[in-house]
């Protein structure tokens, strides 16, 4: 069946219709949630909520553009609607933002490191460094998407590289150590 | 072998083609939460839903007939009443409509016979009435009082038995609707453990988010909107980004999908914005159950405190409606409404000796034709107390029928609080009541005879309406409507005694078409 007539067929509400599509797309949304979320469970309610939104709104999807450009954005924006209003943050000032860089083997970081790392930011670091670095957004879209200022948004970015230099910098020392 | 890495360059040379597979649990947890809201949205078939607005509205009938009637009646004659009724609805249980009439036939006569038996008690004394002695009154006044007490009864009966059937067939309908209604909560309750169980398997959070996906279709449009927003900035913004190695072609594929989405929104926008079928055509037709909230009369005021029974008339008509907006409309139309009822318990005295100057007997509001001219209308309530006529000639318990036509003129606000498959509508306005017919009768013993015409009805006149309209959409021009209204009039009479409120309460019911 092609993806076309796949999400015809979710259009009627056709349940294997949506099992279909759900096997198709799952893993690459979920890669979404992981990212954009604090843990696996968050994440996977995040997936929950994304796909009962996509399946409540396919009717409004017209095949026009891609349809998987289009569950990705409902993905994020699920995940940027969880953690919008929780959390306080600091009210950081702009700060000048200097190359950060870390040296790295290309092989000896997992992604399962990359992945957790990135969790662990808080919230918000998460959200800016997702969007600006991994899904290509503008500091101008992010912080009007977060209702924030782009100021913010970038001291939000720097601060964040920061933490992941330092995480893969304590990883890479404490591989160092394990193997002299 | 180090190479110096930028650390964004790090984590989207890692991340590029991450993919990683859910937990089963979050498939299941989806096609509940979408089998539960299909189940929702049918819950309620549309047969049960016309049952229960039947349902009510004939509630709303049976409660109106009998509260506004029942402050007619003084306690003592309503606990006489009741015990009637007891073994009355027994008799009608067993017998059929037309023996129930004979039943109360029989009463009338005996009533007629008593009567005359009273009055021939009078006639042997062969006392000129004048000379009221004390012991003669008393007599008179016994029987009276004791003929008022049974004639109110059967009358009562009458009355009475009518409500109490609707009754019964009120409860069964709500003994069915709500039988329904709990196999359905059932079904729901059910649904509810099955996700609550499959959550519980998970965080504690997970509980929390599960709380937030019930809220979450107003979240994620919002989101969605938002995002529409940010779109026009993504497409500016797409030009001015030094780094394409960046995002690559996913990115690209984003921005795309996300640029086209908003021009689909925007389109879809428009269309949601524009009102297509402003106007609407709609013929209706119902029937309408015209009374008084109040104990009065508009004929005189020695009937303040008989019985009203209101009428069930027809009315008809078309009406026209313009949406100002989406939700609501103006509309007018015309409708042929006549509308009718009886007061109750009047001795109708076919008296040749009694002048129409007899101000005691003559109807206030009401001109007499030539040939009616003689006969005097009692109350029953007033009888104690009149003078008996030196002959009476005839008398029997009848009724006074008003019958009024009017060409309405409505003009209303309709405001649509659902848009569904079966909407929802709250109504309100006046209409000019422009009077047509104008007639009164008299019923004695099932036959009727015109008598005259009311002279205090107003040739113009208004109410004020309230209403609840339902609609069953059949396609998106066409229509059936049902709308409950109630109507209550501001002048229609003039001159009434006592506290007399007419109001009429039609069930209109019809098709429209928007064009």
């Amino acid at each position: 069946m092609s993806l076309d007539q796949l999400i015809q067929n979710c259009k009627k509400n056709d349940t294997k219709a949506q099992s279909e599509l759900y096997k198709l797309f799952s893993s690459k949304l979920f890669a979404i949630c992981l990212k954009y979320c604090r843990n696996r469970a968050e994440a996977e309610d995040n997936l929950q909520d994304s796909f009962v939104t996509i399946f409540k709104k396919i009717a409004q999807f017209e095949n026009k553009g891609s349809f998987e450009g289009w569950m990705k954005r409902i993905t994020v924006n699920t995940a940027l609607q969880r953690y919008r209003s929780k959390g306080v943050f600091n009210i950081v000032s702009e700060e000048k933002i200097e190359d950060i860089s870390v040296e790295v083997e290309n092989d000896d970081v997992s992604i399962d490191f990359l992945l957790n790392s990135i969790q662990e930011l808080p919230d918000r670091y998460r959200m800016v460094f997702n969007l600006y670095v991994l899904d290509g957004y503008s500091h101008k879209e992010i912080a009007e998407r977060l209702d924030i200022t782009t100021g913010t948004t970038k001291s939000n970015l720097a601060r964040a590289r920061m933490i992941l230099k330092e995480k893969v910098t304590t990883y890479k020392a404490s591989l160092n150590s394990q193997l002299s | 072998m180090n190479d110096k890495k930028h650390i964004d360059r790090l984590f989207q040379e890692k991340l590029k083609d991450f993919e990683a597979t859910p937990s089963n649990s979050v498939w299941e947890n989806i096609s509940t939460e979408l089998q539960a809201e299909k189940k929702d949205r049918k819950i309620i078939p549309f047969w049960l839903k016309l049952s229960a607005i039947a349902a009510v509205l004939l509630l709303l009938f049976t409660v109106g007939s009998n509260v506004f009637n029942a402050s007619d009646k003084n306690p003592e004659q309503n606990t006489i009443v009741d015990t009637n009724t007891d073994s009355n609805t027994e008799l009608n249980e067993i017998k059929s409509d037309s023996k129930e009439n004979d039943v109360i036939d029989n009463n009338n006569n005996l009533e007629q016979d008593k009567l005359v038996s009273d009055d021939s008690k009078v006639n042997q004394d062969d006392k000129p009435l004048n000379n009221n002695s004390e012991g003669n009154k008393l007599v008179n006044k016994n029987s009276s009082t004791s003929n008022s007490i049974v004639t109110t009864t059967n009358n009562n009966n009458k009355f009475h038995n009518q409500p109490l059937k609707n009754k019964t067939i009120v409860d069964k309908a709500l003994d069915a609707t709500k039988g329904d209604a709990i196999v359905q909560n059932d079904n729901i309750s059910n649904k509810k453990n099955n996700t609550s169980t499959t959550n519980n398997e998970r965080t504690s959070i997970n509980k929390e988010a599960v709380d937030a996906a019930v809220n979450k279709n107003n979240n994620s449009e919002n989101a969605v909107a938002k995002a529409d927003e940010a779109n026009n900035s993504v497409n500016t913004s797409e030009e001015t980004k030094e780094d394409d190695s960046k995002g690559g072609e996913e990115k690209l594929s984003i921005v795309e999908a996300l640029a086209e989405n908003t021009i689909q929104d925007d389109v879809k926008d428009e269309k949601k914005n524009k009102i297509e079928d402003r106007w609407k055509v709609s013929p209706s037709i119902a029937p309408v159950y015209f009374n008084t909230l109040g104990a009065g009369s508009s004929i005189h005021e020695q009937f303040n405190q008989n019985s009203k029974t209101g009428n069930v008339n027809m009315s008809y008509g078309v009406r026209g409606s313009y949406a100002v907006s989406e939700k609501l409309s103006v509309r007018a139309g015309v409708n042929k409404v006549t509308l009718g009822y009886s007061t109750d318990d009047v001795f109708v005295l076919n008296n040749a000796s009694a002048t129409p100057s007899d101000q005691r007997f003559a109807l206030r509001n009401v001109a007499l034709k030539d040939e009616t001219q003689g006969i005097s209308f009692v109350s029953v309530e007033e009888f104690n107390f009149a003078q008996i006529p030196s002959v009476i000639s005839n008398q029997i318990i009848g009724s006074i029928d008003q019958k009024l036509g009017f060409i309405e003129i409505p003009l209303e606000l309709e405001y649509e609080l659902s848009n569904k498959k079966l909407g929802l509508r709250v109504l309100g306005g006046f209409s000019a009541l422009f009077l047509n017919e104008n007639e009164v009768y008299s019923t004695l013993n099932e036959e009727t005879t015109l008598i005259g015409s009311a002279t205090n009805i107003n040739k113009t006149s208004f109410s004020a309406n309230l209403g609840v309209g339902f609609d069953f959409k059949l396609s998106e021009k066409f229509k059936l409507n049902l709308e409950p209204t109630f109507k209550y009039q501001l002048n229609t009479f003039n001159n009434t005694s006592g506290d007399f409120k007419p109001y009429f309460i039609g069930v209109y019911s019809g098709f429209s078409f928007k064009f």
